[in-house]
């Protein structure tokens, strides 16, 4: 077993906090190109909240990180830099595929997409490296964790975009859009998740032991699975909606991981429908 | 948010700074003492803390000394004070200008203004807005030398 290392000292605290003065001191001479010898509160805020996130210095960070960077400030600091142009290339490579990939009946996601591509063409890793695109406005159905930033944010949100694509494109377009137009009528300009209605829907079929294409679930459909969970405890229907998914990402091809949190999230609202004995808010009639 | 220390400016680093502010204003014969030194980096702290900025540099007073020492305006008696008040003007001034003026246009813009229109009173300036001093500003009405 491996010893946890010990906190910084009260010294080593206060070297480190020296030494990161110290850069921050270069960041803002750099920023001001010499034209300044101080810049605005907010200005130096970003500016250290940056350094610390190529530094990987935020707050909780391991004391081990914290003496790497005391042995070697200059190396740590050229380590984050090259850390976030890695990041930075990976989330452009995603970006790409994701432009290709994404069907353009939305305009929220076209232009949440095209505010990530100006992300990536403005990104400059030496300052205000983990600022994140402005204008992603596409809501996911699962949110990236907050405490991501810069563009380890930017990747895990086309990541999650990517995944969601492929439940998709896993069905007939025509049958997709047919299905939102009754789902969320405004998914085509409104900020509105395309995937989660259709998943839900494709789970419904695989929960009746269906294909899930093509998504139609019509009156008997619905109540079947009125009968088949409202026939259950909540414990018992949370295992059911468990099995239900992974056999719907087994038969689309899709990684079970990514849709066990949106799919079995649905447990609430489930119960609360079947209370009121109507499952139209969430599996729709769509044949 | 996080807290920016206020920049403590003491011993050697200190000492330098005196040196630094004394030779760029012999040429108007103007020196500062330490302990004036002192009082003017705590109007330095203060003027940092009102206009909302941050500075981890030796900060202004060596260039503003720079800038205003040949001023016909400045004698020893007052020389303290008056920077006291010009650094309040510039780190106002810059905030004001939202960094669209860098540190040299602002000291150069100031310096006119000073000894124009303010005729050599740091109180006009800290009456200007970054477009007044910039596009000069005419005089203060029922100034005896307006005419």
């Amino acid at each position: 077993m491996i010893a946890p290392a010990a906190p910084l000292g009260a010294a080593e605290e206060r070297q480190a906090g020296a030494l990161l003065l110290t850069l921050l001191r270069r960041q803002i001479a750099l920023w001001t190109a010499g034209g300044g010898t101080s810049v605005p509160e907010e200005t130096a805020q970003a500016l250290l909240s940056s350094l610390r996130w190529q530094l990987r210095l935020e707050d909780g960070a391991p004391p081990a990180r914290w003496r790497a960077f005391l042995a070697d400030p200059e190396a740590a600091f050229a380590a984050g830099l090259r850390r976030a142009a890695r990041a930075r290339a990976a989330a452009e490579t995603l970006w790409r595929a994701a432009c290709l990939e994404t069907p353009a009946d939305s305009a929220c996601l076209r232009d949440t997409l095209r505010a990530v591509g100006a992300w990536l063409r403005s990104y400059d890793a030496r300052f205000l490296a983990d600022r994140v695109p402005e204008g992603i406005d596409y809501p996911l159905c699962v949110p990236v964790a907050a405490r991501l930033a810069g563009p380890d944010y930017v990747r895990a949100w086309l990541l999650r975009l990517r995944v969601e694509n492929a439940l998709l494109r896993a069905f007939p377009p025509a049958a997709v859009r047919a299905l939102l137009d009754r789902a969320v009528p405004l998914w085509r300009t409104m900020p509105l998740n395309m995937a989660e209605p259709v998943a839900v829907n494709a789970l419904g079929r695989a929960l009746l032991g269906l294909e899930p294409r093509p998504l139609a679930l019509g009156e008997p459909e619905r109540a079947a699975l009125r009968e088949l969970l409202a026939a259950r405890a909540p414990a018992e229907r949370r295992r059911l909606l468990a099995g239900g998914t992974a056999r719907l990402c087994a038969s689309l091809g899709l990684p079970p991981g990514r849709w066990r949190a949106p799919l079995c999230g649905l447990a609430p609202r489930l119960d609360a429908a079947l209370a009121a004995g109507d499952l139209a808010g969430i599996f729709i009639d769509f044949t | 948010m996080e807290h920016f220390p206020i920049p403590v400016c003491a011993g050697e680093e200190r000492d330098l700074l005196l040196a630094r502010c004394n030779a760029a204003a012999a040429p108007g014969g103007l020196s500062l003492t330490g302990a004036e030194l002192d009082e003017l980096l705590e109007g330095r702290a203060r003027a940092l803390r009102d206009s909302g900025r941050v500075e981890l540099g030796e900060g202004i007073l060596a260039p503003l000394a720079a800038a205003f020492a040949s001023s016909p305006y400045l004698e020893q008696a007052h020389w303290a004070e008056t920077l006291d008040a010009l650094q309040a003007c510039f780190y106002r001034l810059k905030s004001e200008a939202r960094e669209t003026l860098d540190d040299d246009e602002l000291l150069e813009g100031m310096r006119r203004a000073f000894d124009g229109p303010a005729g050599g009173d740091p109180d006009y300036l800290a009456g200007l807005s970054p477009e007044e001093l910039w596009l000069g500003a005419p005089p203060p009405e029922g100034c005896a030398w307006e005419e």
